[in-house]
């Protein structure tokens, strides 16, 4: 590891990051434009053409308002706690393949942007990271010293726990059918689903735990983004705001910024994982990896914002019935399904 | 050049990691010290990755950081919260120690025994050819030379597929009796749990609180 190699380093990793952070301001736009088209309202569109600049307006307005900061507060985690949030939130970016380094691209490794590191344990990598995201919601909720707080925090770390469990094992078929936790190797896997013109026979017996790995992986990451129909942690009729209630200003929007950021890393994850990453039908020069993996990523992005303007909340219990009694055994039966077809190696390409 | 970058990021991941480890044995408030705790894993996990040993760097966040310290504040943070005053010290009951003894004695009997097992199956005695996967056959036949570029970028490439190969095979035995041990701890809570009165399940965080 030269000096060069450690700088390189830092320059990808900070286009990724000022990438993500625009992204995650004009998420918010087009989830506010999106939600006022299903409910019949323009949504914002007075600032600049078409409200393109409210991301903008809203950033200064936190920016500038007042701090508050509860008496009885534990200062150093009440700090502390939206740092962890948003620090996990980006670092899940790190095994996302945004380009291929695969070789029909005709880009080689060095140059790739969006592959900062391809280690052999990508997905290993995402749960250990999303399980460190937890340590935001609940420390941030103890600290405030407020109740509402509080029950806030406790009511999301035990639904990001649970569905933790249903998450990871929707993970492990792919992975079987992969023969590798690299998330490039699971890209190229997938080729023959939806990849390139390159196309390997699509088997369509594999498909099966495939697609129901996929369903159950986008549930969960809906539960573990806290996001519509499972936002029990800041149900505002009940609990304020939840976790994030005793924070304001700028640490309200560490938080906020964390978990659209975490929405969009769901979105890319759930694209690469089943939906064949950066790999396109069609294949048009060097950028086509990143246009294909981009539109894959709205897609689900859509999708997330789609179901918080159609679906209503759960009920916490429902919640948790749900996360445990059905979630968890069908993605544990998928994971026994899967592993039966590649023992049994049909319809399987080698690993 | 190269060596000098890692000694410097050792030096200073091992340090924090010794500085935090001290402070959760000085600090008074138990998230504290949990926090503390869950820090030095992380340093843990980055000595790992500096090893090359991604897999196990990246299993012991989510094992330890993950999974066990969260329940661990789930249940700290139900005898305690920031607005209250000094939390009642639980005394140190002779229970406790003999416990604390046991396991140890357990523990040890398990540390011992991986050991012992270990040796018994052979860990001199190289498996023949026939026996090893094209993955491990680049490391067998250097174990004795010194690792070439091309055999440790394979290694690091190959990660879980050699550590899940080592446990399954090798490392069989202490592996299951670590996971009994595992079975054992989970028995536990479920009587544990069994004892408060039987409330609605799903919402027993946040009632027996106020």
């Amino acid at each position: 590891m030269t000096l060069m190699d450690i700088v390189w380093a830092a320059v990808r990793a900070a286009a990724v990051l000022v990438v993500t952070l625009g992204g995650m301001a004009y998420l918010t736009l087009f989830e506010r434009r999106v939600v006022g088209f299903f409910q019949r309202r323009p949504g914002p569109n007075r600032v600049g053409w078409q409200g393109l600049l409210q991301p903008i307006a809203d950033a200064v307005k936190l920016l500038f308002k007042q701090e508050i900061i509860p008496r009885n507060a534990d200062k150093f985690v009440y700090f502390l706690a939206p740092c962890i949030s948003l620090t996990a939130a980006f670092m899940l970016f790190a095994v996302i393949p945004i380009q291929s380094n695969f070789a029909i691209t005709g880009i080689d490794a060095q140059t790739s942007l969006g592959l900062i590191e391809d280690v052999n344990v990508g997905l290993i990598y995402i749960l250990a990271i999303s399980s460190l995201g937890t340590y935001g919601v609940i420390l941030a909720g103890w600290s405030g010293g407020s109740k509402y707080s509080f029950l806030g925090g406790l009511r999301s770390c035990s639904q990001m726990i649970s569905y933790e469990l249903a998450l990871g094992l929707a993970i492990i078929p792919v992975v079987l059918y992969a023969g590798t936790f690299s998330l490039n190797g699971i890209v190229i896997a997938q080729q023959g689903f939806f990849g390139s013109l390159l196309a390997k026979p699509v088997n369509l017996i594999a498909l099966i735990p495939i697609a129901i790995a996929g369903v159950t992986f986008v549930i969960s990451m809906f539960a573990e983004t806290n996001r519509n129909p499972f936002d029990l942690p800041e149900a505002e009729n009940e609990l304020v705001a939840g976790y994030h209630t005793e924070y304001s200003a700028m640490k309200f929007a560490m938080f906020f910024l964390g978990e659209y950021v975490s929405i969009i890393a769901a979105g890319a994850l759930a694209a690469t994982i089943f939906l064949g990453g950066w790999a396109g039908p069609l294949w048009f020069g060097p950028i086509s990896g990143i246009v294909w993996f981009t539109a894959k990523t709205m897609f689900f992005l859509y999708l997330f914002v789609w179901v918080r303007a159609t679906l209503p909340r759960f009920r916490y219990d429902q919640l948790m019935k749900f996360g445990w009694l059905v979630l968890l055994p069908v993605a544990l039966l998928n994971v026994i399904l899967m592993a039966t077809l590649v023992v049994f190696g049909i319809g399987l390409t080698p690993a | 050049m190269a060596i000098s970058f890692e000694i410097v990021f050792f030096g200073v991941f091992a340090g924090i990691a010794v500085i935090l480890a001290i402070m959760m044995l000085s600090v008074k408030s138990p998230v504290h010290a949990a926090l503390c705790l869950v820090g030095v894993m992380i340093m843990l996990a980055i000595l790992y990755l500096m090893l090359h040993a991604y897999f196990l760097s990246v299993v012991q966040i989510v094992v330890y950081a993950g999974a066990v310290m969260v329940l661990f504040l789930f249940v700290i943070m139900f005898f305690y919260s920031p607005g209250a005053s000094d939390p009642s010290r639980m005394s140190v009951h002779f229970t406790h120690i003999a416990g604390a003894i046991i396991l140890a004695v357990i523990l040890l009997a398990v540390i011992t025994g991986s050991f012992l097992l270990s040796g018994n199956v052979s860990l001199t005695e190289k498996p023949s050819a026939a026996q090893m996967t094209d993955i491990e056959k680049p490391i067998a036949e250097t174990s004795e030379a010194p690792l070439t570029e091309e055999t440790s970028r394979m290694i690091e490439k190959q990660n879980p597929q050699l550590v899940g190969r080592m446990l399954f095979t090798k490392y069989l035995l202490p592996f299951e009796l670590t996971s009994l041990l595992l079975l054992a701890a989970m028995v536990g809570a479920v009587v544990l749990a069994r004892r408060s009165p039987p409330a609605e399940a799903g919402s027993a965080g946040g009632d027996g609180n106020d």
